[in-house]
């Protein structure tokens, strides 16, 4: 990870964990705050550093989930996998997910 | 020599100069003279009247118009589209046309009208000629236009129309709309949830709804981005949330206050 990168997931970081405090936030705000910080980011390097974001929002109280459009009850998926669905997901889908899809990211009190 | 106006002290004839000087070359005979009153641009015209000389020459602008339109609505006919040597041929016949009408209606004998008929075919191919060189030109200075399927150029065009409407509705006079939230591309309004559905049904407008529940409404947008009107999904109470994620814009939400 090059500085810049470090820098981009720390801002990227602060943002996301600012707007957790509030309101819920979908997985694909991690994509489009990366590279809006670093334009031209390979999708791979995108994700990698998405996960890690993910990982260290986790210390933070932060967990990933699915959100019933039906009800709008967040359902938090397991700790120890959570993480890792969630990238397993963005890969297979081939491209940046888009409000809606995959995730999101819930703040716990 | 012209014949000089006793009360002007001009000279007749618009090719002998101010002063009447000059020579030209006789038609007929091959001699230089000086220059006559009815040697105007090398074609045969009757000589001037002397007493017409303040008064507008009607006749010879008749029969001059009446040569320009024959030779460009001839023109207009049959050059569109042609290559170089249909341009010329193009020219050759719209000018011989125009100038022989022109002769024509001047009165001249059969040989004159088909002289100037041939002259004017001359200089009639030659901007035909000129004519289809420049339309070349310009085609290749012009960018070429990229070819796509019609489907595509018509869905970048919805696009774009798209991107370029929710510009003008989320930043108006180029700054962003509300207040910056907790980063600033999250905005703050103060409204309810019916300002909210109606700022959501601007952006939303020509997308396609692909998620529609009580809790939410998602509509994909011809250029790719996507829009969401949410209600208590939302943490705070009595708010309305609109995501946003469309190309171009650095505005991800739209937060509404009560």
């Amino acid at each position: 990870m090059t500085g810049e990168e470090v820098a981009a997931s720390v801002a990227v970081a602060e943002a996301i964990s600012r707007e957790l405090d509030e309101d819920f936030v979908g997985l694909w705000k991690l994509g489009w705050h990366l590279r809006r910080q670093i334009p031209g980011l390979p999708d791979e390097k995108v994700r990698s550093l998405a996960g890690a974001i993910l990982q260290g929002l986790r210390g933070s109280a932060v967990r990933v989930g699915s959100l019933s459009e039906e009800s709008g009850i967040f359902t938090p998926w397991p700790a120890e996998v959570a993480i890792d669905r969630a990238m397993q997901a963005w890969a297979a889908l081939g491209r940046d997910p888009n409000i809606g899809e995959i995730a999101w990211l819930v703040r716990e009190r | 020599m012209c014949t000089q106006d006793p009360q002007t002290g001009q000279y007749y004839g618009s090719n002998c100069g101010s002063q009447g000087q000059g020579t030209t070359t006789d038609r007929d005979t091959g001699l230089s003279s000086p220059c006559r009153c009815e040697d105007t641009n090398g074609f045969n015209q009757k000589p001037h009247d002397p007493n017409d000389y303040d008064r507008v020459d009607w006749g010879n602008i008749f029969t001059a118009t009446a040569g320009i339109v024959v030779a460009a609505v001839i023109f207009s006919g049959c050059a569109t589209g042609t290559a170089l040597v249909g341009a010329f041929a193009c020219g050759v016949v719209a000018g011989a046309a125009g100038s022989a009408t022109t002769s024509l209606l001047n009165g001249n004998d059969a040989a004159t009208v088909a002289e100037d008929a041939a002259k004017g075919g001359l200089w009639g191919g030659l901007f035909g000629g000129l004519g289809y060189g420049a339309s070349k030109t310009a085609q290749a200075l012009r960018p070429a236009a990229p070819k796509l399927p019609k489907d595509v150029a018509v869905n970048e065009v919805a696009a774009k129309t798209a991107t370029t409407s929710a510009w003008d509705i989320l930043m108006p006079g180029g700054n962003a709309i509300g207040k910056a939230g907790t980063d600033a591309t999250i905005r703050e309004i103060s409204g309810g949830y019916s300002d909210a559905q109606a700022m959501f049904n601007q952006l939303s407008r020509g997308g396609r709804v692909v998620a529609n529940t009580s809790k939410l409404t998602r509509v994909e947008l011809p250029n790719g981005g996507v829009v969401q009107l949410r209600t208590v999904m939302s943490r705070s109470p009595n708010t309305a949330t609109i995501d946003v994620n469309i190309p171009g814009l650095d505005i991800t939400k739209l937060k509404y206050n009560p």
